[in-house]
């Protein structure tokens, strides 16, 4: 597959005539399911780092998960072209799809996964929140009533009709949330696995649910929540509330704790069904409360 | 393709060889585990086994094939197949797939996993390398992961390296031409051998010079040395003596039967990169690793050290 990759970008000009290396690499997690990924990174013949990733998967069956993941990055870089968050996410250059085989071409993202201090995880919250008040598209219809919101994409999710039902039901036993919101596009899996550094510099990667929900504060707050143990909520409710603050948003603390588990059900919806699959009504409730403790 | 002269036929699976069972787990488990895979279908055989025998359901361990063009028009060859897990993944993308194996439940259990994965264009065979029964230039690609250190263990040949190297002109005799054969396979002098056991079941042999190996094997286990592995030099030698002059070397992290990061032996920056870059540093040990592998001298000698290869040759 390599000598096919190389041949294409060469006549795409992505590079020139030098001599090219290419490092195969996967993560650990790759491979248990058909639309895990598997990256290339391209090294020109002179530079100690690589110019270029290459996103493919293991069986074109899986292919519209890399399709996605493309077209969610080109929206990303539109929304964010020469403005000050441009570098925030790497830049999608190709994507070849020949009904066989299915790759995409981007640059790579600067710098390393790093531990994250407290200060980092401040700093990065803040830059994010600026991100999203920049990428607020007045044009898009607001969320009215985040529940309604909520139950549409458990609608059109892949979850089985039965799943459907019970998180449906459990939702309709929830006080509603008649709060609007502006529709903000969410990255969707913001972890800090997913967000490179370098020199004070953050670079998102991995954009695999990118343009799936457009409930605002998501990304924080699973940014947040993913990390932290210990005073997760005060962290969670002065990021939140800074964050909403900025994108023009009044919210009340009991409207917060009822936010949390619209973002921790839209997660397991749209990025973990098969852990929802095997819940039950009971067991759902019981993972809220332990998880959120609500 | 295949030739039709096989000893015996079971379960529809053809012999060609004689039934020689091998794995971790003793013989008379995987009996009684396919008999509940029979009875009582995956879901129990799986929450029974799951770890117990070396399959796997993840579809990673085959990713050396993104290193050759393969795709579905091609015929592949997986010699010593076991429970597939190179099969399976390699059938997804290729035309036709044939797996040959000595053990037979082995080959019982990989045709029970493709019909499971409806995976109707791999046909499985007991067979032995020195009687495979297939036409001449038949694959494009022909699979030998973990399987030449073995080739030696047989009393056709009186050394091992002349066994090996006849598996390699089989093998050469069988691709079409301008076919790959992939070889998946540990380096002699792996760091990782000191601490633990060699192919021989003894530890240090593949350090020893092959008679020094031998002397001490025979007074160890009472028979001679005969799972060698080599050097990326002693490979090249190897390939070449069999008709292959050109070979392609990468190394492999975590091992090749997990081929997670293929690096390019000739490529020094790409390995510093997945040192310093993609290698977790989560422990002291790996931390201290970095810092000696920053000097290239140190980094070109841990190369020479690395577990394990993929080598690629091309007819």
């Amino acid at each position: 597959m390599i000598q096919h990759i190389e041949k294409i970008i060469r006549d795409k000009g992505l590079c020139g005539d030098e001599k090219l290396s290419f490092l195969k690499y996967a993560t650990p997690a790759s491979g248990r399911h058909l639309d895990d990924k598997v990256l290339f990174f391209v090294f020109r013949d002179t530079e100690s780092t690589p110019f270029l990733c290459i996103k493919t998967i293991r069986s074109y069956y899986a292919h519209d998960v890399l399709v996605h993941n493309f077209f969610s990055l080109k929206k990303v870089h539109t929304l964010t072209k020469c403005g000050p968050y441009e570098d925030l996410f790497v830049e999608a250059l190709f994507l070849y799809d020949d009904g066989e085989f299915v790759w995409s071409v981007e640059r790579v993202g600067k710098g390393k996964r790093m531990r994250f201090t407290p200060a980092m995880v401040k700093d990065f919250v803040s830059t994010y929140t600026h991100f999203q008040k920049s990428i607020i598209d007045e044009e898009k219809p607001r969320i009215e009533d985040v529940c309604e919101y909520v139950k549409n994409t458990i609608e059109t999710s892949k979850l089985s009709p039965k799943s459907k039902e019970m998180v449906t039901h459990f939702l309709q036993e929830l006080p509603s949330l008649p709060l609007a919101v502006p529709a903000i596009m969410q990255h969707g899996d913001l972890s800090q696995d997913n967000i490179l550094v370098s020199q004070k510099q953050f670079h998102v990667i991995d954009c695999d649910y990118t343009d799936l929900i457009y409930l605002p504060g998501f990304d924080i707050f699973h940014f947040i929540y993913r990390h932290h143990t210990t005073g997760v909520n005060t962290l969670l409710e002065e990021s939140l509330s800074h964050y909403f603050e900025i994108i023009g948003v009044n919210i009340s603390k009991e409207q917060y704790k009822q936010l949390y588990v619209m973002y921790y059900l839209l997660d397991r919806v749209v990025r973990k069904p098969h852990e929802l699959e095997k819940q039950t009504p009971h067991t759902l409730v019981l993972e809220l409360k332990t998880h959120l403790g609500i | 393709m295949m030739i039709d002269t096989y000893k015996k036929k079971i379960d529809d699976i053809p012999f060609f060889s004689e039934d020689r069972y091998w794995g971790k787990a003793p013989k008379k488990d995987l009996e009684y585990a396919l008999s509940v895979l029979e009875n009582k279908g995956w879901d129990t055989f799986l929450a029974q086994y799951e770890g117990h025998f070396d399959f796997t359901f993840e579809e990673n361990r085959a990713d050396w094939h993104f290193a050759i063009p393969l795709n579905k028009e091609m015929t592949v060859l997986d010699i010593g197949a076991g429970m597939g897990r190179s099969s399976i993944p390699l059938a997804r993308i290729a035309k036709e797939v044939y797996a040959v194996d000595q053990s037979f439940l082995r080959m019982k259990f990989l045709k029970y996993r493709a019909e499971k994965e409806s995976l109707e264009n791999i046909h499985v065979a007991v067979g032995d390398i020195f009687d495979l029964p297939f036409l001449d230039e038949s694959f494009d690609v022909i699979v030998m992961n973990g399987v030449l250190e073995w080739v030696g263990v047989t009393n056709r040949f009186k050394h091992a390296r002349d066994a090996q190297l006849e598996s390699i002109r089989i093998c050469k005799r069988l691709l079409k031409k301008g076919g790959y054969l992939y070889i998946g396979i540990e380096n002699r002098y792996a760091l990782s051998y000191l601490h633990a056991l060699d192919h021989s079941g003894i530890r240090f042999t593949s350090y020893m010079p092959r008679f020094v190996a031998d002397i001490y094997s025979y007074i160890r286990k009472g028979k001679k040395y005969d799972t060698y592995t080599y050097s990326k030099q002693g490979y090249q030698k190897l390939l070449k003596q069999a008709g292959f002059p050109k070979s392609t070397f990468y190394l492999v992290y975590p091992g090749y039967n997990n081929p997670r990061i293929l690096i390019p032996y000739r490529d020094m920056r790409t390995f510093s990169y997945v040192i310093q870059k993609l290698m977790p540093s989560t422990s002291l040990r790996r931390r201290i690793m970095k810092r000696i592998f920053s000097f290239s001298p140190l980094l070109s000698l841990y190369r020479k050290v690395f577990f394990s290869f993929a080598i690629f040759v091309q007819k």
